[in-house]
């Protein structure tokens, strides 16, 4: 009976398994990028401290698994976000649309970001975070101080969300799982 | 004097990342240390609430500067540039309500060349509580005033190799509580013999006591109108290569029954991952150790114990520390890839993401040994480097297996059931890197008509050397087949760190025989009564002096018979014979711890070696 099972499990479980994607979350710092993780994970909203370093889960949708990759922020450990370029399908790029001194910030770094090789590629998702705040500005007005219209042969898109309530977030895996081309 | 030499703390800044806070002292460029501000807030230490670490940085005198890197010429072993520091490092995960990014990550590290570093971890973590009461410069800097009433140096015994070996080697206690349960206060005699010359501990220190493993050491801190009494437990000798608290026996349980490191590449060959991990330390390929659930502490742990692993154990092979990293980040990833070969640990998955950074990884949470496909991929190397790991080679006319390796797998899994495991362990790891030394030896001596690994051979007062073989062919065979490992290693930092070693070697007998070579020959039964009777007389006449007691006793560990090999000679054929293994004897039980391994020795070898000294003293008064 054993070896009968044995035969039959690998395609099975090719049917069965889920697809996998690789997912980097990138912003700047205290942009909600960990808030937004384990609120996707856990459904729950987390009291978190700065990222040191990473964090990584597995968040499965719709069939989809993606690991989602959430890197800390700070000016000085920006330059490291590169190493994790490679194999990554999507950008999650999440922007304090309250934080209007810093946007252009945003910006610059986004754009070096997609300028990268190894990331023409992939799918980019911008999550304007923190709506729930007064004066966060809206997705258009993100869209245009992002240039986002200059991108060419870019997949892109904005979604608004509220880390805090989950608003959103899931809004934004949808599209990423439609655009995705997975093998 | 040796110190505490600086006090340091870090900050993940939330604005910023992360930033060293304070360093004490701080004294211009040659003391500049920020760089290990990213090394001591390791990834994803934010959702511990606190670990700690340990590694190594480098003191270029040439440049001076420190850096987490060893310069090149050091790598390529020209002893004479970098000091070696030990960082020790405690870190806290702080989560403090109503602050802006609701808390962060703190660590306090101490810099110093004592190389025991790992047992002040009490006493670091007893100086955090102290800064952490009142964080600033100035109790930093009252914390290392205090550290440096001591003198390190006092607190372990500066003893050769070969006799901190006897000492680590042989669990002298465990031994004659078995044996001789009722005088335990020989023992106390001749250990406290070595600790009278040590040097008394200064006023400051409030009580220090020993045994021959380890002191107890008393500290007292004093800052900010608090004080501190913080007790360590300080191994007294030490051993290259072997630094914290190493667990070779734990390391290789986690990974002896994993699957084959093979597997992604296009090789079948059925080798454990253990002698996997040994050789690609020997060649000095690049190895990583990854987990992405454990501790820094972990990590720092199995790095360290592959390091101890790789040296024999015991200190035998040395220069690995210089490449090894217990804990690095991707932010040091560019140096680190560029150098020939390393030893790191990791706990960032996306380091396996880029299969070109590493040729070994060892997967801490999986407890897997996986070999890189790039490692293959180069046409002009592949057929190198498999018969490296594979256990058929194009070198061999006659098919020989794997055979050593699998019996020191074998041998491993032995010991690890065993209740003193660690030592057992050690034991058989130093006898397989000896025997993979001893086989390159008796390589470069055949085929390269001279040895950097022996410059003595030639001119022995008592023939033979390498390892023994029972016929040529024998012998040919198995150098041709681990011919590419040879020449590999001999482009190793270690075989040129050995090579210098033993060139500048003091012990005499060195120079007259191979020990190691002919105590193997004694504990071969098929050896003839001539043989035996040559080699009893070469070691009566070339073993005078306490080095070379000692070099002798190194080799002969109780667990695996102790000074038996030598008291089989009391019963040879030849009265000759008989009195020189007799007077051999003498001089060794006149050794501090030669009476050791004398008294270890079993009752009718005792009275034998009595009897015969009594008989010879007889003729001589007769005379």
């Amino acid at each position: 009976g054993n070896s009968l099972f044995k035969g039959f499990s690998k395609p099975f479980s090719r049917l069965f398994s889920n697809k996998e994607m690789r997912i980097l979350m990138l912003g700047l710092d205290a942009a909600g990028k960990t808030t937004i993780l384990y609120k996707l994970k856990l459904n729950q909203s987390v009291v978190t401290i700065p990222t040191v370093g990473f964090n990584v889960e597995t968040v499965t949708y719709k069939n989809i698994k993606f690991n989602v990759w959430d890197v800390g922020g700070q000016d000085k450990i920006r330059p490291l976000w590169r190493h994790y370029f490679t194999g990554t399908k999507g950008l999650i790029f999440v922007v304090d649309s309250a934080d209007s001194n810093r946007i252009s910030e945003a910006r610059q770094e986004l754009h070096r970001i997609i300028s990268d090789r190894e990331m023409r590629d992939c799918l980019l998702l911008v999550l304007a975070n923190k709506q729930d705040l007064p004066g966060a500005l809206s997705p258009a007005q993100i869209t245009d101080v992002l240039q986002l219209d200059k991108l060419k042969d870019r997949l892109w898109n904005v979604q608004p969300t509220c880390a805090l309530t989950g608003d959103g977030l899931l809004e934004g895996l949808a599209w990423l799982s439609q655009n995705a081309k997975l093998k | 004097m040796m110190q505490i030499d600086y006090l340091l703390t870090a900050i993940f800044d939330p604005d910023r990342g992360p930033v060293l806070q304070y360093q004490c002292p701080e004294n211009g460029e040659a003391s500049d240390l920020h760089f290990l501000a990213e090394l001591m807030l390791p990834d994803r230490v934010h959702e511990r609430r606190e670990d700690w670490s340990l590694f190594f940085i480098h003191f270029s005198k040439k440049s001076n500067v420190f850096s987490l890197f060893s310069n090149v010429d050091d790598i390529n072993f020209e002893p004479s540039d970098s000091n070696m520091y030990y960082v020790l490092n405690t870190i806290r995960a702080k989560r403090v309500e109503g602050t802006r990014r609701g808390g962060s990550v703190f660590a306090m590290a101490i810099c110093t060349t004592f190389p025991h570093v790992h047992a002040l971890k009490p006493l670091l973590d007893t100086a955090w509580e102290i800064f952490d009461s009142s964080p600033s410069l100035k109790t930093l800097s009252m914390l290392h005033k205090s550290f440096n009433l001591h003198n390190f140096q006092s607190f372990y015994q500066k003893l050769s190799l070969d006799s901190s070996l006897i000492l680590a080697l042989n669990n002298f206690w465990s031994f004659f509580n078995l044996y001789l349960t009722n005088s335990p206060h020989i023992m106390n005699d001749i250990i406290n013999k070595d600790i009278d010359n040590i040097p008394k501990p200064g006023s400051e220190l409030i009580e220090l006591s020993r045994d021959s493993y380890n002191s107890q050491a008393t500290f007292c801190l004093s800052a900010e109108s608090q004080e501190r009494y913080v007790t360590c437990v300080i191994p007294s000798i030490h051993i290259p290569e072997c630094v914290g608290e190493v667990s070779i026996s734990n390391l290789i349980n986690t990974f002896i029954d994993g699957p084959s490191p093979f597997m992604n590449t296009d090789i079948s060959a059925d080798i454990n991952p253990i002698n996997v991990l040994i050789t690609a330390l020997l060649i000095s390929k690049k190895v990583l150790f990854l987990t992405k659930t454990s501790s820094a502490s972990v990590l720092a742990d199995f790095v360290l114990s592959s390091c101890a692993l790789v040296s024999g154990a015991t200190g035998l092979l040395q220069g690995l520390t210089r490449i090894t990293f217990p804990y690095i980040d991707l932010s040091n990833v560019e140096s680190l890839v560029k150098l020939p070969g390393y030893l790191a640990g990791v706990m960032n998955p996306a380091f396996t993401h880029h299969a070109d950074w590493w040729d070994v990884l060892c997967d801490i949470d999986n407890q897997t040994i996986q070999v890189s496909s790039n490692l293959f991929s180069d046409a002009t190397t592949t057929m190198d480097t498999k018969s490296l790991f594979n256990n058929t080679s194009p070198f061999t006319p006659i098919s020989k297996d794997n055979q050593d390796d699998e019996i020191f797998i074998k041998d491993l899994r032995k010991f690890l059931k065993a209740d003193d495991k660690e030592t057992l362990v050690r034991w058989r790891v130093r006898l397989y890197i000896q025997s993979f030394i001893r086989k390159a030896t008796s390589y470069e001596a055949l085929f390269l008509e001279s040895s950097p690994l022996n410059p003595y051979y030639k001119d022995y007062k008592f023939k033979g050397f390498g390892w023994s073989w029972d016929n040529d062919d024998e012998k040919v065979n198995e150098l041709l087949y681990l011919a590419p490992k040879f020449e590999a290693w001999r482009q190793a930092s270690t075989y040129k760190d050995y090579c210098y070693r033993l060139h500048c070697a003091s012990t005499p007998v060195l120079r007259c025989m191979d020990i190691q070579f002919h105590l193997d020959r004694l504990r071969n039964s098929s050896l003839s009564t001539t043989d035996a009777a040559e080699i009893f007389l070469a070691l009566e006449s070339h073993i005078r002096t306490e080095e070379d007691v000692n070099y002798l006793l190194s080799n002969c560990p109780l667990h695996s018979g102790g000074l038996s090999v030598i008291a089989f000679g009391l019963y040879h054929i030849s009265d000759k014979v008989r009195k020189a293994v007799s007077k051999l004897l003498n001089r060794i039980e006149t050794h501090k711890y030669g009476k050791l391994f004398y008294m270890a020795l079993n009752k009718v070898d005792i009275s034998t070696h009595v009897y015969i000294n009594s008989q010879h003293k007889k003729k001589k008064d007769s005379f």
